[in-house]
């Protein structure tokens, strides 16, 4: 603060000015930017306050992890020094990932509503083809991960989007998309041509693509028909010019193909599959006509479709059960079943082609004790004779730890001996990505990857225990030796000077700011990690399998944590198909403590503010029949709930019906049932709605906010409230817009509300003890933009100094209570207003969240490009004063640290920013709890990585900075020792000199 | 051979007729940087189209309805000018582009530079300066005290015979003064005086 209004009193003074003003326009215009530049110098100024970190702090306070997500694509590649899978993943990645170590070599993230639907490597080139609604891209990439050239196609948004096919062509890719064929230069992207293949059909759809030479191309694909059957056709391009050269129809089929045409790897045949007459569809390239062949004979299972591998004259069925089989095709045209697998057993298939043209088939079963996995082989050879299927190998796994092991890709190579190895990457239902080898070679390269981590949607913090949890020693630091505590930390500074590194994992037990914590995370992968804060390590992870037998991993519902202390238990919710369950955890070492099952599906859950005898929180389940259940279920439980139910109320968003519904909780005949109270209709068509609430355990400090005249305003604290921001597309008729309510969650009163015109969301909220922030896209000014709300209650307490001393202290008990729900409104809300422009988009914003909540708040804001930035609250407050110059600003207002309104907050500072040179990809989410020290708060950024930090938004003030200087401390204390000692033995030798004289 | 390149590159933005006949242009540009791009992408408005730069800085934002925008480099490396784009809705690859931070009408392919190539996120730790420490307010009195002690013993031995007298004396004063014993002798002096002059 100093810094800012020092400069601004020496650029900003007013001789400065007047000679302008006598002296030339121009010299005036330098001088207002030159102002300009001296109140934003100001400003940032002020935005240096909050704390900008040290560069030896980097990796010590924070950490920041990778992750690629769910991999749904993979292709081996040897590259230079390293051995790659390629892969693609759910959450729109493309990586590198080495197959040695499993590290990420290279990594594009691509955007988020973007879905990779085909992705084929040719040489040193890569290409993925992705689909977002109404565009499709093609991207080619070197192997390396750089972008060599990416093109569109435009089609409508349409909801099933038919896969794109691609061929590389000579020098050319040949993309087929619906009813288009367009070509684009191999090294250039430029379009080289583009064929509509529709014509007066409309829906013309091309599955199939062959290059049998560089000089054609056969498309094949299917049409309706007026009988409304399918017409399935081919049609020969040139590929040098996209010149239509032969169109033939191959025959009609009576219903829709559900699964697309196969084109098999050695080029000689079509393959498709009728699914409801159960008919395999098989074309010879270079024939007329497709042969339909029974597939009821071979005992396929009922409604099988095709998967999509490409082999040589081999194809691939599921069936409805689950059941696979690999048919060969036999001349004929006829096929032979190669390999059958009921559906009852879990498996994958999987395949790796030969140098020679050939491929080897790999079928994945789970051994039968179900904690192995069996690969079976049999290699194909070029000309289509299959060898004998050998091998039982037997790799680690474990269905109970991992699921199943949904994706599977085989790599073969071939030994010093002649003879083919295999390693197998595979894709868990756990979302883990992990490189498994037989057991000859066990132990030689297999690593794993916990992807899960990529889609973490909830994260609780618990502190860890202050004594060592499995028998580790602990070191306790004493005054009596500090000595050799000094020692060792110099020791230890000097070493980490020498060699930078081999530090072992932290501890685990809490240091004395409690800034060691476990990360208790919930993802997308129905696993559940704890995290420790330090560096993000992975202490233990649980994997909830299915809750019934051949069901699917449970979608997790959410996580709560509840006891103090040692003794803590984290209570995880996962809904089943039919079922859902309640699971208790041990927070620091993930051991599962109990586990209930009931059928149902949960509306609703929350943990209850309440503690029982054994120092936890009873859990409030409502499920979708409105039932009510609690956990634990006895009597202490319902004895409490008896006491409390009538003050219960909670809100749940249903997406899917565009509305907000309240609910209360009533008795009927001996049992708690929901009743809903009151709901909120948002308007149907593409309307996004979301919510924001002040977290139930942060500390509110103070419940008024005294100004610089020594008046005070009373802060609305109301624990209840509910933010809502609607944000409503463009219209044919309307301009977009958003809306912002507060609502009061009992009630579902509106109290507050705000619409901002020509506005585009998404909004980003954020809500406070006592106001709401939002972030949005200002369609006709064009810019992000920050609004601040205020909210302070109409109060009517005299509380001047007179009456105080008349009428005594303020019972605030004996106030009409304001932050009743239900009492009827007496006076709107005091709101107070503000907004901003804003220099770059938002995806997260989070608010620091200390012990007691004393120290001043920071906004954490996470841009979309995925830095991690820290604002002062003082930037973002409605009472900044309006003056053009920050020398009019009144007495009052720079006593109360105003700052003076400026319409921008400028670009992000880049001394402002937590996160460094990390980017952290994709963030959603920012939650922050508290640690021992009332100064600090730990910051987790969650999104497709993680990032963790501290802030202290009042600096460190309860702590001596890390960069004290004991060294000084230590050396003055012993110069003093020194000085007296000896000052004192020099006076008694002058005072014995004196004395003898 | 600059300007010929542009022209070929205004010459390439070629048009793709969406499936609703909306004119739709390319927007093509460069990051002049030396620093990798690997996690740098090119939005305008914040999400609504985005393009991936390639190895040598150039992106294309492709199939660009008409319309007004704010192209933005997302970036954690280097800080970026923004743009604002006027896409014309009359014939494609119609552009117009003003850079925000000082409205300079900037040509396509667009060149942009950045800002602040590397900012500086951290802040400098001052280490340990001898100066900071003789600077500390302890230090400056024990310095000063220092002084008195070793230098006026030295300047008193300098002095004039006469002169130290005369400082002794008013040394004596003061010293008188500040002792409350002397102090209080010279009152009683004083009062003893005083009652003899009342009595005389």
């Amino acid at each position: 603060m100093w810094g800012a209004g020092h400069l601004v009193r020496r650029f900003g003074g007013s001789p400065f000015r007047r000679s302008a003003r006598r002296t030339h326009p121009q010299f005036l215009l330098l001088t207002c930017t030159l102002m300009g530049l001296v109140q934003r110098l100001a400003l940032l100024a002020l935005m240096g306050l909050s704390n900008a970190m040290f560069e030896d702090q980097v990796d010590k306070i924070d950490w920041c992890t990778q992750h690629i997500g769910k991999v749904t694509h993979s292709i081996f590649h040897s590259t230079g020094p390293h051995r790659l899978a390629l892969v693609a993943t759910e959450q729109s990645v493309l990586a590198g990932v080495d197959l040695r170590h499993g590290t990420i070599i290279w990594r594009q993230v691509l955007r988020a509503d973007e879905k990779i639907s085909g992705f084929q490597q040719h040489g040193k080139v890569l290409l993925s083809l992705g689909i977002a609604p109404g565009r499709l891209f093609i991207r080619l990439w070197s192997t390396q991960g750089s972008l060599v050239w990416d093109a569109q196609l435009l089609g409508s948004a349409e909801e099933s989007i038919p896969a794109p096919t691609a061929a590389f062509v000579g020098s050319s890719i040949v993309v087929a998309w619906k009813s288009t064929v367009v070509a684009f230069h191999g090294t250039t992207g430029a379009q080289l041509w583009a064929l509509e293949l529709g014509g007066e059909a409309s829906d013309v759809a091309i599955s199939a693509m062959l290059a049998p030479s560089e000089a054609e191309i056969i498309v094949y694909g299917s049409s309706s028909t007026a009988k409304g059957g399918v017409s399935l056709f081919s049609s020969k391009i040139s590929a040098d010019k996209g010149e239509r050269l032969e169109f033939g129809s191959l025959g009609e089929v009576s219903k829709n193909l559900t699964s697309p045409l196969i084109a098999t790897s050695d080029k000689k045949f079509i393959a498709g599959v009728d699914t409801h007459a159960s008919k395999l569809l098989l074309h010879r390239v270079g024939t007329k006509s497709f042969h339909s062949i029974p597939l009821t004979a071979h005992q396929l299972g009922e409604a099988p479709a095709m998967l999509s591998m490409s082999l040589p004259s081999v194809v691939a069925l599921r069936s409805a059960d689950g059941g696979s089989a690999l048919l060969k095709i036999v001349t004929g045209p006829n096929v032979e079943v190669l390999k059958k697998v009921e559906g009852s057993v879990p498996h994958s298939l999987a395949q790796a082609s030969t140098k020679d043209g050939g491929a080897v088939l790999a079928v994945v079963t789970v051994s039968g004790d179900r904690d192995a996995l069996v690969l079976e082989t049999a290699q194909v050879q070029g000309d289509g004779t299959v060898d004998e299927w050998k091998g039982e190998d037997r790799l680690p796994w474990s269905m109970s730890l991992q699921g199943w092991a949904a994706g599977v890709w085989l790599n073969s190579y071939t030994r010093k001996d002649g003879t083919l190895g295999h390693r197998l990457l595979v894709s868990a239902e756990d979302h883990s990505l992990r490189l498994l080898q037989a057991a000859k070679e066990a132990g030689k390269s297999s690593w794993v990857r916990e992807e899960a981590l990529a889609s973490v949607q909830q994260a609780e913090f618990v502190s860890l225990p202050s004594l060592a949890v499995d028998g580790e020693k602990m070191e306790v630091p004493s005054f009596a030796f500090a000595l050799p505590a000094v020692i060792a930390g110099i020791q230890k500074r000097l070493s980490a000077a020498s060699s930078a590194s081999t530090t072992g994992p932290p501890p685990k037990y809490a240091d004395a700011y409690g800034t060691r914590q476990v990360v208790l995370t919930r993802t997308g992968g129905s696993k559940v990690f704890g995290l420790h804060s330090s560096d993000g390590s992975v202490i233990w992870s649980y994997f909830v399998p299915p809750l019934a037998a051949s069901d699917v991993p449970p979608a997790l519902h959410s996580l709560h944590v509840s006891g103090h202390g040692a003794q803590p238990q984290a209570f995880l919710l996962a809904q089943g198909a039919s079922s859902w369950s309640v699971l208790v955890l041990h927070p620091f070492n993930g051991k599962l403590l109990s586990q209930t099952i009931t059928p149902g599906t949960i509306l609703h859950a929350t943990r209850l503010p309440y503690q029982l005898r054994n120092g936890l929180s009873p859990l409030l389940i409502v499920s979708t029949d409105l039932k009510v259940h609690m956990y634990p279920s006895t009597s202490e439980t319902n004895g409490l709930m008896l006491e409390h139910y009538s003050n219960l109320y909670f809100h749940v968003l249903k997406p899917a019906e565009a509305a907000l519904r309240g609910y209360s909780i009533v008795r009927e005949a001996d049992a708690f049932v929901a009743v809903e109270r009151w709901a909120m209709i948002f308007p149907e068509d593409g309307a996004q709605v979301n919510l924001a609430h002040f977290p139930f355990d942060a500390a509110v400090h103070s419940p008024v906010r005294v100004l610089g005249d020594r008046s005070v305003l009373y802060k609305y604290v109301n624990r209840n409230a509910v933010a809502v921001g609607v944000a409503i597309p463009e219209q044919e008729s309307e301009e977009p817009s958003i809306q912002v309510m507060l609502v009061d969650g009992a009630s579902g009163r509106v109290l507050h509300s705000v619409k901002h015109s020509s506005c585009e969301g998404p909004i980003n909220m954020l809500l406070g003890e006592n106001w709401l922030l939002y972030e949005y896209w200002s369609k006709n000014l064009m810019q992000h933009q920050i609004s601040i709300s205020e909210f302070y209650t109409n109060s009517t307490v005299s509380d001047d100094l007179l009456s105080l001393v008349l009428s005594g202290p303020i019972d605030y008990t004996q106030r009409a209570n304001m932050f009743d729900s239900f009492s009827p409104a007496t006076s709107d809300l005091y709101a107070l207003s503000q907004s901003y422009a804003f220099g770059t988009s938002v995806a997260a914003m989070g608010l620091s969240h200390t012990a007691m909540g004393i120290t001043p708040k920071n906004i954490l804001v996470a841009t979309s490009a995925g830095q991690l930035a820290v604002f002062d609250k003082r930037l973002l407050d409605p009472r900044r004063p309006h003056v053009a110059n920050p020398q009019k600003m009144t007495q009052a207002d720079r006593e109360e640290g105003l700052v003076p309104y400026m319409p921008s907050l400028g670009g992000i500072n880049p001394l402002t920013v937590l996160s460094h040179r990390h980017a952290i990809k994709q963030p959603r989410m920012i939650v922050c709890a508290p640690t021992m020290l009332e100064s600090t708060s730990l910051v987790f950024v969650i999104g497709l990585d993680l990032f963790l930090s501290r802030v202290a938004p009042a600096k460190e003030f309860d702590r001596l900075n890390e960069d004290f200087n004991f060294v000084a401390l230590v050396g003055a204390t012993v110069f003093l020792v020194v000085a007296t000692v000896g000052s004192g033995w020099f006076a008694n030798r002058k005072d014995l000199a004196r004395q003898w004289r | 051979m600059a300007p010929l390149a542009l022209l070929l590159s205004l010459l390439s933005l070629h048009t793709l007729s969406a499936a609703s006949d909306v004119i739709v242009s390319n927007i093509e540009g460069r990051l002049n940087t030396d620093l990798p791009l690997d996690g740098v992408r090119v939005v305008l408005n914040g999400g609504a189209y985005s393009a991936i730069p390639r190895q040598d800085g150039s992106f294309v934002v492709h199939s660009v309805r008409p319309g007004a925008y704010l192209l933005e480099v997302q970036d954690v490396q280097s800080i970026w000018p923004m743009v604002r784009l006027d896409v014309s809705g009359k014939a494609a690859g119609k552009l117009r582009a003003l850079l925000t931070h000082n409205r300079q009408p900037v040509p396509f392919p667009l060149p942009l530079e950045p800002l602040v190539a590397k900012p500086v996120f951290f802040e400098k730790r001052e280490g340990f300066q001898w100066s900071s420490l003789l600077m500390n307010p302890m230090a400056i009195m024990m310095g000063v005290t220092l002084l008195i002690m070793v230098v006026f013993p030295k300047m008193m031995a300098n002095m004039d015979p006469e002169q130290l007298k005369e400082m002794q004396q008013m040394q004596g004063g003061i010293a008188d003064m500040l002792n409350p014993e002397k102090l209080k002798e010279k009152q009683q002096q004083q009062l003893k005086e005083k009652r003899k002059d009342r009595r005389e």
